[in-house]
Protein backbone atom coordinates (compact mmCIF):
# COMPACT_ATOMS: atom_id res chain seq x y z
CA UNK A 1 0.00 0.00 0.00
CA UNK A 2 1.00 3.40 -0.76
CA UNK A 3 0.96 6.18 2.21
CA UNK A 4 -1.69 8.17 0.84
CA UNK A 5 -3.89 4.67 0.32
CA UNK A 6 -2.76 4.14 4.72
CA UNK A 7 -3.67 8.00 5.23
CA UNK A 8 -7.03 7.61 2.76
CA UNK A 9 -8.11 4.64 4.83
CA UNK A 10 -7.17 5.83 8.41
CA UNK A 11 -9.38 9.13 7.73
CA UNK A 12 -12.52 6.71 6.30
CA UNK A 13 -12.21 4.83 9.72
CA UNK A 14 -11.74 8.38 11.79
CA UNK A 15 -14.99 9.67 10.17
CA UNK A 16 -16.82 6.49 11.22
CA UNK A 17 -15.54 6.30 14.36
CA UNK A 18 -16.21 10.19 15.11
CA UNK A 19 -19.42 9.50 14.24
CA UNK A 20 -20.03 6.23 16.78
CA UNK A 21 -17.81 7.18 19.76
CA UNK A 22 -18.67 11.25 20.65
CA UNK A 23 -22.69 9.61 22.29
CA UNK A 24 -20.95 7.08 24.09
CA UNK A 25 -18.15 9.36 25.08
CA UNK A 26 -20.88 12.00 26.26
CA UNK A 27 -22.69 9.28 27.97
CA UNK A 28 -19.23 8.06 29.59
CA UNK A 29 -18.33 11.60 30.66
CA UNK A 30 -21.45 12.09 32.42
CA UNK A 31 -21.00 8.97 34.52
CA UNK A 32 -17.70 8.96 35.31
CA UNK A 33 -16.75 13.16 34.79
CA UNK A 34 -14.02 12.03 32.02
CA UNK A 35 -14.21 10.71 28.92
CA UNK A 36 -12.44 7.08 28.16
CA UNK A 37 -9.26 6.04 27.56
CA UNK A 38 -9.06 3.90 24.32
CA UNK A 39 -5.35 1.82 24.55
CA UNK A 40 -3.70 2.21 21.27
CA UNK A 41 -3.94 -1.41 19.60
CA UNK A 42 -2.08 -3.43 17.79
CA UNK A 43 1.12 -2.85 19.81
CA UNK A 44 3.56 -2.09 18.09
CA UNK A 45 1.58 -0.30 15.11
CA UNK A 46 1.76 -1.80 11.38
CA UNK A 47 4.81 -0.58 9.45
CA UNK A 48 5.04 0.45 5.95
CA UNK A 49 1.96 -0.81 4.68
CA UNK A 50 1.64 -4.77 6.44
CA UNK A 51 -1.84 -5.13 7.71
CA UNK A 52 -2.73 -5.51 11.70
CA UNK A 53 -5.12 -6.94 13.23
CA UNK A 54 -6.99 -4.64 15.84
CA UNK A 55 -7.83 -6.16 19.56
CA UNK A 56 -11.20 -5.35 20.57
CA UNK A 57 -10.50 -6.74 24.35
CA UNK A 58 -7.66 -4.62 25.02
CA UNK A 59 -8.18 -2.02 28.21
CA UNK A 60 -6.57 0.16 30.62
CA UNK A 61 -6.68 -1.50 33.93
CA UNK A 62 -10.07 -0.47 35.37
CA UNK A 63 -12.04 0.74 32.20
CA UNK A 64 -13.95 -0.68 29.70
CA UNK A 65 -12.32 -2.23 26.53
CA UNK A 66 -13.06 -0.97 22.99
CA UNK A 67 -15.58 -3.87 22.66
CA UNK A 68 -17.43 -3.33 25.93
CA UNK A 69 -17.47 0.53 25.86
CA UNK A 70 -19.25 0.02 22.15
CA UNK A 71 -16.17 1.30 19.67
CA UNK A 72 -15.81 -0.30 16.76
CA UNK A 73 -12.14 -1.46 15.71
CA UNK A 74 -11.48 -2.74 12.49
CA UNK A 75 -10.86 -6.47 11.61
CA UNK A 76 -7.79 -5.50 10.13
CA UNK A 77 -6.01 -2.40 8.59
CA UNK A 78 -2.37 -0.83 7.97
CA UNK A 79 -2.83 1.41 11.32
CA UNK A 80 -2.91 1.07 15.08
CA UNK A 81 -5.82 2.81 16.95
CA UNK A 82 -6.24 4.92 19.68
CA UNK A 83 -8.05 7.38 22.41
CA UNK A 84 -6.41 9.92 24.50
CA UNK A 85 -8.37 11.92 26.86
CA UNK A 86 -7.22 15.05 28.51
CA UNK A 87 -8.06 17.34 31.38
CA UNK A 88 -7.24 21.25 30.29
CA UNK A 89 -5.29 23.86 32.56
CA UNK A 90 -8.69 25.15 32.83
CA UNK A 91 -10.56 22.02 34.15
CA UNK A 92 -12.30 21.07 30.55
CA UNK A 93 -12.39 17.52 29.00
CA UNK A 94 -11.08 16.51 25.80
CA UNK A 95 -10.59 13.20 23.81
CA UNK A 96 -8.66 12.80 20.78
CA UNK A 97 -8.59 9.54 18.37
CA UNK A 98 -5.69 8.65 16.64
CA UNK A 99 -4.80 6.47 13.93
CA UNK A 100 -0.89 6.03 13.32
CA UNK A 101 1.61 3.39 11.74
CA UNK A 102 5.57 3.30 11.34
CA UNK A 103 6.45 4.37 8.24
CA UNK A 104 10.12 4.64 6.87
CA UNK A 105 12.19 5.97 10.57
CA UNK A 106 9.25 7.27 11.94
CA UNK A 107 5.59 7.17 12.62
CA UNK A 108 2.08 9.00 10.68
CA UNK A 109 -0.64 10.58 13.11
CA UNK A 110 -3.80 11.33 11.81
CA UNK A 111 -5.75 13.03 14.65
CA UNK A 112 -8.96 14.34 15.46
CA UNK A 113 -10.12 16.40 19.10
CA UNK A 114 -13.19 16.42 20.19
CA UNK A 115 -13.58 19.60 23.02
CA UNK A 116 -16.82 20.40 22.83
CA UNK A 117 -16.92 20.36 18.70
CA UNK A 118 -14.66 18.68 16.57
CA UNK A 119 -10.92 20.19 15.62
CA UNK A 120 -9.49 19.68 11.89
CA UNK A 121 -8.06 16.16 11.21
CA UNK A 122 -4.54 16.62 11.20
CA UNK A 123 -1.51 14.60 10.12
CA UNK A 124 2.05 14.37 11.57
CA UNK A 125 5.32 12.71 10.89
CA UNK A 126 7.81 11.70 14.09
CA UNK A 127 10.90 9.90 13.60
CA UNK A 128 11.96 8.17 16.90
CA UNK A 129 15.07 8.32 18.89
CA UNK A 130 18.08 6.39 17.41
CA UNK A 131 18.18 2.31 18.17
CA UNK B 1 23.33 51.36 60.56
CA UNK B 2 22.31 53.05 57.02
CA UNK B 3 19.74 54.09 55.15
CA UNK B 4 19.53 52.18 51.28
CA UNK B 5 17.69 54.86 49.20
CA UNK B 6 17.35 52.33 46.62
CA UNK B 7 15.15 49.89 48.88
CA UNK B 8 13.88 52.45 50.88
CA UNK B 9 14.54 51.32 54.75
CA UNK B 10 17.65 51.20 56.80
CA UNK B 11 20.18 48.57 56.68
CA UNK B 12 22.34 46.79 59.07
CA UNK B 13 25.66 46.37 59.96
CA UNK B 14 25.51 43.33 57.85
CA UNK B 15 23.30 44.26 54.89
CA UNK B 16 19.90 43.04 56.72
CA UNK B 17 16.95 45.48 56.31
CA UNK B 18 15.74 47.15 59.34
CA UNK B 19 12.95 49.05 60.71
CA UNK B 20 10.24 46.84 59.65
CA UNK B 21 9.11 43.70 60.27
CA UNK B 22 9.47 41.34 58.40
CA UNK B 23 12.39 42.92 57.03
CA UNK B 24 11.92 44.89 53.46
CA UNK B 25 13.80 44.93 50.38
CA UNK B 26 16.16 42.60 49.16
CA UNK B 27 15.96 39.13 50.69
CA UNK B 28 19.65 38.11 51.96
CA UNK B 29 18.23 34.35 52.35
CA UNK B 30 16.68 34.35 48.53
CA UNK B 31 18.56 31.09 47.12
CA UNK B 32 21.11 31.70 44.58
CA UNK B 33 19.18 28.34 42.80
CA UNK B 34 16.18 30.90 41.92
CA UNK B 35 18.32 32.57 39.49
CA UNK B 36 16.95 31.76 35.57
CA UNK B 37 15.20 29.38 37.11
CA UNK B 38 12.41 28.67 34.76
CA UNK B 39 10.36 26.13 35.65
CA UNK B 40 9.89 23.92 39.05
CA UNK B 41 7.81 21.03 39.54
CA UNK B 42 6.78 19.50 43.04
CA UNK B 43 4.17 17.02 41.40
CA UNK B 44 2.75 17.38 44.99
CA UNK B 45 -1.14 16.84 45.11
CA UNK B 46 -1.96 19.48 47.18
CA UNK B 47 -0.13 22.18 44.81
CA UNK B 48 -1.68 20.69 41.47
CA UNK B 49 0.53 17.80 40.70
CA UNK B 50 1.46 19.09 36.85
CA UNK B 51 1.82 22.71 38.37
CA UNK B 52 4.59 24.60 37.59
CA UNK B 53 5.81 26.60 40.86
CA UNK B 54 7.79 29.39 39.53
CA UNK B 55 5.14 30.91 36.47
CA UNK B 56 1.99 29.07 37.88
CA UNK B 57 1.24 27.23 34.36
CA UNK B 58 -0.88 24.04 34.69
CA UNK B 59 -0.36 21.38 32.14
CA UNK B 60 -2.81 19.40 30.06
CA UNK B 61 -2.87 15.90 31.92
CA UNK B 62 -3.07 12.88 29.06
CA UNK B 63 -4.91 9.78 30.39
CA UNK B 64 -5.08 10.97 34.12
CA UNK B 65 -1.24 10.61 35.09
CA UNK B 66 -0.79 8.85 38.54
CA UNK B 67 1.26 9.99 41.30
CA UNK B 68 3.09 7.65 43.40
CA UNK B 69 5.53 8.37 46.50
CA UNK B 70 7.99 10.90 45.95
CA UNK B 71 11.49 12.09 46.84
CA UNK B 72 9.08 14.79 49.12
CA UNK B 73 6.02 14.66 49.73
CA UNK B 74 4.08 13.03 45.97
CA UNK B 75 5.66 12.09 42.74
CA UNK B 76 4.04 12.08 39.00
CA UNK B 77 4.15 9.06 37.21
CA UNK B 78 3.83 9.57 33.03
CA UNK B 79 3.30 6.43 30.41
CA UNK B 80 2.87 3.44 32.82
CA UNK B 81 2.08 1.47 30.09
CA UNK B 82 -1.24 4.09 29.02
CA UNK B 83 0.36 6.84 27.46
CA UNK B 84 -0.07 9.17 30.67
CA UNK B 85 1.46 12.56 30.10
CA UNK B 86 1.01 16.03 30.99
CA UNK B 87 1.35 18.73 27.54
CA UNK B 88 2.42 22.43 28.02
CA UNK B 89 2.68 24.82 25.08
CA UNK B 90 3.02 27.61 27.52
CA UNK B 91 5.36 29.99 25.87
CA UNK B 92 7.55 30.57 28.90
CA UNK B 93 8.17 26.93 29.01
CA UNK B 94 9.47 26.88 25.79
CA UNK B 95 12.79 26.97 24.36
CA UNK B 96 13.17 30.33 21.96
CA UNK B 97 15.45 29.59 18.55
CA UNK B 98 18.88 29.45 18.62
CA UNK B 99 21.05 30.46 15.36
CA UNK B 100 23.64 28.91 13.69
CA UNK B 101 26.34 31.59 12.65
CA UNK B 102 27.71 28.70 10.37
CA UNK B 103 31.29 29.57 9.84
CA UNK B 104 30.87 33.13 11.01
CA UNK B 105 32.46 34.29 14.54
CA UNK B 106 31.22 33.98 17.96
CA UNK B 107 29.05 37.28 17.13
CA UNK B 108 27.07 35.50 14.56
CA UNK B 109 25.81 32.65 17.07
CA UNK B 110 22.77 33.17 19.50
CA UNK B 111 22.45 29.87 21.92
CA UNK B 112 20.82 29.03 24.93
CA UNK B 113 22.79 26.98 27.36
CA UNK B 114 20.27 25.12 29.48
CA UNK B 115 20.20 22.85 32.52
CA UNK B 116 17.55 20.20 34.08
CA UNK B 117 17.98 18.38 37.10
CA UNK B 118 15.17 16.24 38.69
CA UNK B 119 14.60 13.14 40.45
CA UNK B 120 13.50 10.20 38.14
CA UNK B 121 12.12 6.72 38.68
CA UNK B 122 12.49 4.24 36.29
CA UNK B 123 9.79 2.10 35.95
CA UNK B 124 9.48 -1.49 33.39
CA UNK B 125 10.50 -0.15 30.25
CA UNK B 126 8.96 -1.41 26.97
CA UNK B 127 10.99 -2.52 23.25
CA UNK B 128 11.37 0.93 22.32
CA UNK B 129 12.39 4.17 23.90
CA UNK B 130 10.35 6.52 26.16
CA UNK B 131 10.65 10.11 26.81
CA UNK B 132 10.39 11.57 30.75
CA UNK B 133 10.55 14.96 29.09
CA UNK B 134 10.16 15.64 25.64
CA UNK B 135 9.83 19.48 23.71
CA UNK B 136 8.62 19.42 20.47
CA UNK B 137 9.25 21.81 17.67
CA UNK B 138 7.37 22.37 14.08
CA UNK B 139 9.67 24.31 12.00
CA UNK B 140 12.94 22.24 11.42
CA UNK B 141 14.54 18.51 11.11
CA UNK B 142 12.38 15.35 11.08
CA UNK B 143 12.14 14.60 14.04
CA UNK B 144 9.98 17.26 15.25
CA UNK B 145 11.87 16.86 18.30
CA UNK B 146 13.83 19.83 20.05
CA UNK B 147 15.20 17.66 22.92
CA UNK B 148 13.82 15.08 24.83
CA UNK B 149 15.36 12.84 28.10
CA UNK B 150 14.46 9.23 28.87
CA UNK B 151 15.46 5.41 29.90
CA UNK B 152 17.24 3.63 27.25
CA UNK B 153 17.45 -0.25 26.69
CA UNK B 154 16.59 -2.45 30.08
CA UNK B 155 14.05 -4.36 28.94
CA UNK B 156 12.24 -5.98 31.47
CA UNK B 157 13.63 -6.36 35.07
CA UNK B 158 17.13 -5.02 33.79
CA UNK B 159 18.31 -1.79 34.49
CA UNK B 160 18.53 1.33 32.28
CA UNK B 161 20.74 4.21 31.32
CA UNK B 162 19.02 7.62 30.92
CA UNK B 163 19.49 9.12 27.47
CA UNK B 164 20.08 13.25 26.77
CA UNK B 165 19.20 14.05 23.05
CA UNK B 166 18.94 17.21 21.11
CA UNK B 167 17.75 17.87 17.52
CA UNK B 168 16.47 21.25 16.80
CA UNK B 169 17.07 21.82 13.36
CA UNK B 170 19.59 18.72 12.60
CA UNK B 171 19.53 15.14 13.37
CA UNK B 172 19.09 13.59 16.77
CA UNK B 173 22.40 13.61 18.93
CA UNK B 174 22.05 11.86 22.15
CA UNK B 175 24.38 10.95 25.31
CA UNK B 176 23.30 8.23 27.56
CA UNK B 177 24.80 7.90 31.08
CA UNK B 178 27.93 6.04 31.94
CA UNK B 179 26.65 3.68 33.67
CA UNK B 180 23.44 1.72 34.41
CA UNK B 181 21.64 2.59 37.06
CA UNK B 182 18.59 0.36 38.94
CA UNK B 183 14.70 0.50 38.14
CA UNK B 184 12.10 1.09 40.66
CA UNK B 185 14.17 3.20 42.60
CA UNK B 186 14.92 7.19 42.49
CA UNK B 187 17.77 8.64 40.85
CA UNK B 188 18.79 12.29 41.09
CA UNK B 189 19.70 12.74 36.58
CA UNK B 190 20.99 16.09 35.55
CA UNK B 191 21.12 17.40 31.86
CA UNK B 192 23.34 20.33 30.34
CA UNK B 193 23.20 21.73 27.13
CA UNK B 194 25.89 23.95 26.12
CA UNK B 195 24.32 25.80 23.42
CA UNK B 196 24.73 25.91 19.54
CA UNK B 197 28.67 26.70 18.87
CA UNK B 198 29.38 25.80 22.31
CA UNK B 199 31.24 22.87 24.38
CA UNK B 200 32.73 22.43 27.83
CA UNK B 201 36.10 23.65 27.17
CA UNK B 202 39.47 21.77 25.06
CA UNK B 203 38.83 18.53 27.18
CA UNK B 204 35.61 17.37 27.91
CA UNK B 205 33.31 17.05 29.62
CA UNK B 206 34.58 20.30 31.43
CA UNK B 207 32.43 22.21 33.69
CA UNK B 208 29.75 25.13 32.96
CA UNK B 209 32.80 27.25 33.74
CA UNK B 210 34.71 26.02 31.14
CA UNK B 211 32.36 26.71 28.45
CA UNK B 212 33.48 28.21 25.30
CA UNK B 213 32.81 28.76 21.79
CA UNK B 214 33.77 26.14 19.36
CA UNK B 215 31.70 26.87 16.19
CA UNK B 216 29.40 25.49 13.79
CA UNK B 217 29.97 21.53 14.12
CA UNK B 218 29.33 21.35 18.08
CA UNK B 219 26.71 22.04 20.97
CA UNK B 220 27.72 19.62 23.60
CA UNK B 221 25.76 17.49 25.61
CA UNK B 222 26.19 16.09 29.25
CA UNK B 223 24.24 14.05 31.33
CA UNK B 224 25.10 13.13 34.80
CA UNK B 225 23.90 10.90 37.74
CA UNK B 226 24.50 11.81 41.60
CA UNK B 227 24.01 9.05 43.69
CA UNK B 228 25.06 8.24 47.55
CA UNK B 229 23.19 9.37 50.74
CA UNK B 230 22.39 13.01 52.40
CA UNK B 231 26.04 14.57 53.18
CA UNK B 232 27.81 12.24 50.50
CA UNK B 233 26.60 12.72 46.83
CA UNK B 234 29.17 12.37 44.31
CA UNK B 235 28.73 12.33 40.52
CA UNK B 236 28.50 9.87 38.26
CA UNK B 237 31.17 10.61 35.19
CA UNK B 238 29.45 13.08 33.02
CA UNK B 239 28.57 11.11 29.74
CA UNK B 240 28.99 13.99 26.81
CA UNK B 241 28.54 14.45 22.93
CA UNK B 242 29.91 17.57 21.68
CA UNK B 243 29.75 17.07 18.06
CA UNK B 244 26.91 16.88 15.34
CA UNK B 245 25.70 20.53 16.46
CA UNK B 246 22.47 21.93 15.32
CA UNK B 247 20.17 24.40 16.60
CA UNK B 248 17.36 24.44 18.85
CA UNK B 249 14.12 25.63 17.04
CA UNK B 250 10.91 27.22 18.67
CA UNK B 251 9.45 25.10 21.04
CA UNK B 252 5.99 24.05 20.36
CA UNK B 253 5.06 21.63 23.46
CA UNK B 254 6.78 20.95 26.72
CA UNK B 255 5.88 16.86 27.90
CA UNK B 256 5.90 14.75 30.56
CA UNK B 257 5.81 11.86 29.02
CA UNK B 258 5.77 9.86 25.89
CA UNK B 259 2.69 9.76 23.98
CA UNK B 260 3.55 6.24 22.57
CA UNK B 261 1.02 3.53 23.78
CA UNK B 262 2.42 0.42 25.32
CA UNK B 263 6.30 1.97 26.12
CA UNK B 264 6.52 3.38 30.74
CA UNK B 265 8.89 5.75 31.86
CA UNK B 266 7.97 5.86 35.53
CA UNK B 267 8.38 8.48 38.42
CA UNK B 268 9.31 12.44 38.27
CA UNK B 269 9.85 14.72 41.43
CA UNK B 270 11.57 18.01 42.14
CA UNK B 271 12.35 18.66 38.41
CA UNK B 272 14.03 21.81 37.65
CA UNK B 273 14.82 23.95 34.64
CA UNK B 274 17.65 26.58 34.24
CA UNK B 275 17.36 29.01 31.03
CA UNK B 276 20.38 30.38 29.53
CA UNK B 277 22.24 28.91 32.72
CA UNK B 278 24.53 25.92 33.74
CA UNK B 279 24.27 24.89 36.89
CA UNK B 280 28.23 24.08 37.92
CA UNK B 281 29.20 20.36 39.30
CA UNK B 282 29.29 22.00 42.93
CA UNK B 283 25.88 23.33 42.83
CA UNK B 284 24.43 20.63 40.99
CA UNK B 285 26.06 18.71 44.26
CA UNK B 286 24.33 21.23 46.66
CA UNK B 287 20.65 20.94 45.11
CA UNK B 288 21.25 16.76 45.75
CA UNK B 289 22.17 17.80 48.85
CA UNK B 290 18.72 20.36 49.36
CA UNK B 291 16.64 18.13 47.69
CA UNK B 292 17.47 14.34 49.54
CA UNK B 293 17.57 16.47 52.95
CA UNK B 294 13.84 17.70 52.49
CA UNK B 295 14.27 21.36 50.96
CA UNK B 296 12.15 21.96 47.74
CA UNK B 297 11.48 25.34 46.42
CA UNK B 298 11.90 28.13 47.11
CA UNK B 299 15.32 26.44 48.20
CA UNK B 300 14.71 28.20 51.92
Amino acid sequence: MTLEQIKAEAELYLASLQDEILPLQEDYILAVGKYWQGIGTPNPPPEDGAVGNPDPDVAREGLPSWESFGASLPFSAPFAVRCDEEKWPDGSRAFVIRTYFGWGDGTWTGSIRYKGSWADLAWEYNERTPA
Amino acid sequence: MTFDPDYGHFQSAQGTGRGFNPAQGPSSAESPFLENLESWWKFDTATGPFTDSVTGTVMTEVNTPTSMTGVIAQAGVVSAASAERATTNAAALLSDAEVNGGSGAEGTFTAHPFTVAGWFYPKNVGSAWPFFLEENQSTGGAHNLNWYMGPQYGHNADPVQFDFGVAGDGSIAYVSTAAIYAKDNWHFVVLRYFGCGYDSGASPPGDATDRRFTGQTVNEKQVMVVSGGAGSGSLSTIAYQAATGGALEPGTLFAMGDGVSGNSAGGLDLLGIWRDRLLTNAEILELYELTVTGTDYPFS
